[in-house]
């Protein structure tokens, strides 16, 4: 289970399915998740599974654009979020 | 992602050092070059020299002796721990008689220097012993693990000789249980966010602090 930061706000739990994980064990596991009161998506075990490896070239990409001056840290931020 | 924070504030949550640590694994695991670090972000990152042991002690421990201290902890997590921790739970009681024993064997100076009595563990070595104790007990890999980590590399990082001679010994040998006094209403357990401050006062320090019972209370166990 991968959960998102900030973990009491975000719903998301990613459910990381491995070569042998079972069917049986992915079921348990997503039940888990939503007793928790969260949302469960599965994805294939990856290098950064889905959150990380979109979330992070995302986080990458914001520090070049203040490091190249495309616009100050609070404006990319603010472009970026739904707040 | 819908998601509240702007990149870099989440960036900051999550701390500079993981993002790029994150990147690093993207870059290796998936060998391509459009996940390579920002330098700035590498820039930012707080670097650490000696980061091959939480405590700053060894950088490597051999492969045999890593067998045996590993080996230990899982038949000691066999036998003392993992039949009773159901229970341990159900009454919410902190086994501190296995404390103790963990303490005598070692498992308590982890990453504590040896002339502090501790056994200088690689983070490796010591993260694949806390493995083998949260197989049997999550909530007591808890305590194992910050009393390792958080308190043992304040002390032998920033204490003075006579707070690591004072406190050391006696945590590496398990004497006392250290604990981590975390949580505020703002922080939660975001300890950079953490508002508390010591101000001295003569010769006295006040400490100013709000806080929520923090996870794990010290107390002597001996």
């Amino acid at each position: 289970m991968h959960f998102m930061n900030p973990v009491p706000v975000m719903k998301l739990v990613e459910v990381i399915r491995g070569r042998e994980t079972s069917d049986d064990t992915v079921k348990r596991t997503v039940a888990i998740v939503q007793a928790l009161g969260k949302t469960a998506d599965v994805v294939n075990d990856s290098p950064g599974f889905v959150s990380n490896r979109v979330l992070m070239p995302m986080i990458n990409e914001a520090i070049f654009c203040v490091d190249e001056g495309v616009a100050t840290a609070e404006a990319v931020d603010q472009v970026m979020s739904s707040a | 992602m819908n998601h509240p924070l702007g990149p870099l504030a989440l960036a900051d949550l999550i701390g500079l050092d993981v993002c790029l640590a994150i990147m690093k694994v993207l870059q290796d695991g998936l060998d391509a070059h459009k996940y390579r670090p920002a330098p700035l972000l590498e820039k930012w990152s707080p670097t650490d020299s000696s980061a091959g042991n939480p405590a700053g002690g060894s950088m490597s421990t051999a492969t045999d002796i890593r067998e045996q201290v590993v080996e230990l902890a899982r038949e000691f997590a066999k036998e003392k721990i993992e039949p009773f921790a159901a229970e341990w739970d159900r009454t919410s009681h902190f086994p501190r008689d296995v404390v103790n024993e963990l303490g005598k064997l070692g498992f308590l100076g982890m990453c504590t220097p040896e002339e502090y009595d501790g056994m200088a563990l690689d983070t490796v070595t010591y993260l694949m012993v806390l493995e083998e104790i949260s197989a049997a007990d999550a909530a007591l890999a808890v305590s194992v693990g910050i009393h390792n980590a958080i308190p043992t590399t304040m002390l032998v990082k920033h204490g003075t000789p006579e707070q690591r001679e004072r406190w050391l010994k006696p945590m590496a040998r398990g004497e006392i249980l250290a604990g981590f006094a975390l949580s505020e209403p703002e922080a939660g357990s975001d300890a950079a966010s953490l508002r508390s401050q010591a101000t001295k006062d003569g010769k006295n320090w006040v400490l100013t602090a709000r806080r929520r019972g923090p996870r794990t209370r010290a107390r002597p166990i001996s």
